[in-house]
């Protein structure tokens, strides 16, 4: 008889006696008779060899020379959609709200003989604000989302990451990225949603911190207008149009290549050490449930990020209306801000008005140019706008006009480009990144990071623009 | 300090004395600076001298074993629970042995389940400060012919054992038909490949002899060679898949046994397909690479 002593010394000395890797083993062989049991127990169907057409399918879709053409055109056709889709609601959404809406509001204000200053801070600040965002926002993500769902429930997606899953593995990143990214297009906070699909830590981390560098649909009209009211009235007759959608591609196609550079960086240099693994399902193609899947993404993904905006575009409104409005000494709060960060502006080839409205505008990017239009007319005091702190828009010859008066040049469109591509995410997709990551640490990199890069980028391309001028 | 406790263990453990100058050498310091420390250690009781070379008293031996489990255990912690490239990890576990305080490891190694070996295979000190001994041979110097098991692969120079991890090699990796060349690199066959291992890595790398269990498996060869459209039968997972990607590997149901194809490949050649138990699952290169499999029959 041995004492409890010597037995658990023996078995101490045992122990090292075990193969090195018995865990493994152990958890190998674990694994192995769950499926023994699984296949002596169930009994499939039908053969194990995938249906003739979807292979076929596959190949079509994941062949060298065909996979990239589909690729492309069925994003360009889904952008095609969505754009011209919702030429005609948002158009009769802004002239329902911001026109006709606006404008009894403020009737019905002065019918019940409210003050000035209230009836400027809730109906030309915080309602215009928000009916601004919704007319923008709304009819292409209603368009654009489903879209997006109906070709992820057929198959179609997965295969996009599995073709593109080379490019991002270089940078450290995973195909689903291209997804996420592609989701992006229509809306950052959608697009961060998104990144659930991806179920590895550190490559779902790089995808929410890059997913801002697609342009979302709040940014693209800044991007048009720019690159049509001043790059496209560069080029010789008949070419502005076309010049104009070229630089305007450009800038997303930059966007992308930020995305992977700063995917790059992170993987190689703060997220080295988090927890990765790559898997991607490829399930079987299938025909997609249409009005149940374009009611989820209308309720899920449209309505409530849709509700988000509006909570975040109620106080902008309030706070653009007060900067114009608050008098400081002898001039608004607003012109004195602008007066002050124009030198700043400056080396960054922008203006005080563009910073100012960037600042104002953290909730969307949708208020950004009736914001700058607004401002412009309040600080040269030329004619054409609508009032201190009420933001309008205006045809392409009237932007020009005025925009021109407050200094503006080729130089600055370019900067303003630049930096809507590259400045912090709204306040919307700040507050979804927190909800996903729980981190105040990554909001804030996710925040920074790209605020840092544009406002370089841009002293970088002002610098060489007035070096060589 | 704790660096010359270790380099004081390393010497007993050897059975060489630990000088004021190979204190010197390992601590990359001077002579000066090195006799110091020394002296703080005698002061403290952990060292005393003996003649011209210095010895760890028996406090100071299981001090330096606390500080060795911390190391280990870090690494092992990184190996399988973080995604930390494998040459940063003993960069990592070297910071971290200064702050981990005692009960934090202890609490470290239960959540491992107490493992016995780093990853790099050498035997981690147990809570109580038992280290065993084992009896290993350089691969520079085994028999030509003879199977053998990579037991451990030392982590320094960074620069070599990145080679030899390049090369797929991890503690448990089995080696075949070894053959030594002239110029002292190493021909062999290891997880269906024929590699040639360079002298310098083969000295980082201690191996056993294969137990009586473990009879060769003919003709294994990687996932990842597999030609499109071939079929065959997974063997199991390399010793050197860990982590989170192995577990994920096992979760697929890539398990001994099991049936799998490779149906297409991706534009740029990786990710691949493969047909594993009714899904479709896209593998990435260096995945298919640590998967063994018995290939497809004639």
């Amino acid at each position: 008889m041995k004492s409890p002593e010597e037995v658990l010394k023996h078995a101490e000395e045992l122990r090292w006696q075990l193969p090195q890797n018995l865990h493994d083993r152990i958890a190998e062989s674990i694994h192995g008779e769950a499926a023994r049991i699984a296949g002596r127990s169930i009994t499939r169907r039908g053969g194990n060899r995938r249906l003739a057409w979807q292979q076929k399918l596959d190949r079509i879709l994941t062949n060298p020379w065909t996979a990239f053409p589909i690729m492309v055109s069925v994003l360009g056709a889904i952008l095609w959609i969505t754009i011209v889709g919702a030429n005609v609601p948002s158009a009769m959404l802004a002239t329902l709200l911001v026109d006709q809406g606006h404008a009894l509001l403020a009737d019905w204000f002065v019918a019940a003989g409210a003050p000035a200053w209230l009836r400027g801070l809730v109906v030309d600040g915080m309602y215009l604000a928000t009916a601004w965002v919704v007319a923008v926002m709304l009819p292409p993500m209603a368009i654009f989302f489903p879209c997006f769902t109906l070709l992820e429930d057929f198959g179609f997606l997965p295969r996009v990451a599995f073709n593109l899953d080379r490019i991002f593995q270089k940078a450290g990143a995973h195909g689903k990225q291209a997804l996420t990214m592609a989701m992006g297009l229509g809306c950052n906070a959608a697009g961060v949603v998104a990144t659930r699909i991806i179920d590895s830590p550190r490559e779902r981390l790089i995808a929410i911190l890059t997913n801002n560098f697609s342009l979302c649909n709040g940014r693209w009209p800044t991007q048009i207008l720019m690159a049509s009211v001043f790059i496209g009235t560069l080029a010789p007759k008949g070419w502005g149009s076309s010049i104009a959608a070229l630089s305007v591609l450009l800038v997303a196609l930059l966007g992308f290549g930020f995305a992977l550079l700063t995917s790059w960086m992170l993987a190689r240099t703060v997220l080295r050490g988090e927890a990765t693994s790559f898997s991607l399902e490829l399930p079987p193609y299938r025909p997609p449930n249409f009005w149940r899947t374009l009611y989820n993404s209308l309720i899920d993904r449209t309505l409530i990020v849709l509700w988000r905006a509006v909570v975040f575009a109620l106080p902008a409104g309030a706070v653009i209306w007060l900067c114009a409005n608050i008098p400081v000494g002898d001039a608004s709060l607003a012109a004195w801000f602008i007066h002050l960060t124009d030198p700043l502006a400056w080396t960054m080839g922008l203006t005080g008005v563009i910073l100012l409205a960037y600042i104002v505008a953290i909730p969307a990017n949708e208020i950004v140019v009736p914001t700058i239009l607004m401002l412009t007319v309040l600080v040269t005091g030329t004619s054409g706008g609508e009032g201190a702190g009420v933001m309008f828009e205006a045809d392409n010859e009237t932007v020009r006009a005025i925009l021109t008066a407050g200094g503006w040049t080729t130089l600055t469109a370019v900067c303003l480009m630049l930096f809507s591509l590259c400045h912090n995410p709204c306040s919307t997709t700040l507050y979804t990144i927190y909800r996903e990551t729980r981190s105040v640490k990554w909001t804030a990199v996710s925040a920074l990071l790209p605020l840092v890069m544009g406002i370089a980028l841009c002293a970088i391309v002002a610098a060489i623009w007035r070096f060589l001028a | 300090m704790e660096d010359a406790l270790k380099h004081l263990l390393d010497c007993d453990e050897s059975g060489r004395g630990a000088t004021l100058e190979s204190l010197a050498g390992a601590l990359s310091h001077t002579r000066k600076h090195a006799a110091e420390i020394l002296g703080q250690l005698r002061g403290r009781g952990l060292a005393v001298a003996a003649g011209d070379t210095h010895h760890l008293t028996e406090d100071g031996r299981l001090y330096a074993l606390q500080v060795v489990r911390t190391h280990r255990l870090y690494e092992t912690w990184l190996a399988c629970t973080t995604s930390t490239p494998a040459a940063d990890w003993h960069r990592e576990a070297h910071k971290a042995e200064h702050h981990l305080q005692a009960a934090e490891v202890d609490s470290m190694a239960d959540r491992l389940n107490n493992p016995r070996f780093d990853p790099h295979g050498d035997p981690i000190p147990t809570r109580d400060g038992r280290l065993p001994k084992r009896a290993l041979t350089s691969l520079a110097s085994w028999t030509d012919g003879i199977a053998a098991h990579i037991a451990h692969i030392e982590d320094e120079p960074e620069s070599i054992f990145r080679q030899a991890e390049a090369l797929g090699f991890a503690p448990g990796t089995r080696i075949d038909d070894s053959r030594h060349l002239a110029d002292g690199s190493i021909e062999c066959r290891v997880e269906g490949r024929r590699l040639i291992i360079s002298a310098t890595v083969a000295t980082l790398i201690h191996v056993t002899g294969a137990g009586p269990e473990d009879t060769e498996e003919v003709g294994l060869i990687r996932l990842s060679d597999l030609p499109v459209g071939g079929d065959a039968v997974v063997h199991g997972l390399a010793p050197s898949c860990i982590g989170p990607e192995r577990r994920r590997l096992l979760d697929l149901g890539v398990v001994p046994g099991t049936r799998i194809r490779c149906e297409f490949a991706s534009p740029f050649g990786t990710p691949r397909s493969y047909a594993i138990r009714g899904a479709l699952i896209a593998l990435r290169d260096y995945q298919a690479e640590r998967i063994l499999i018995h290939p497809p029959g004639p």
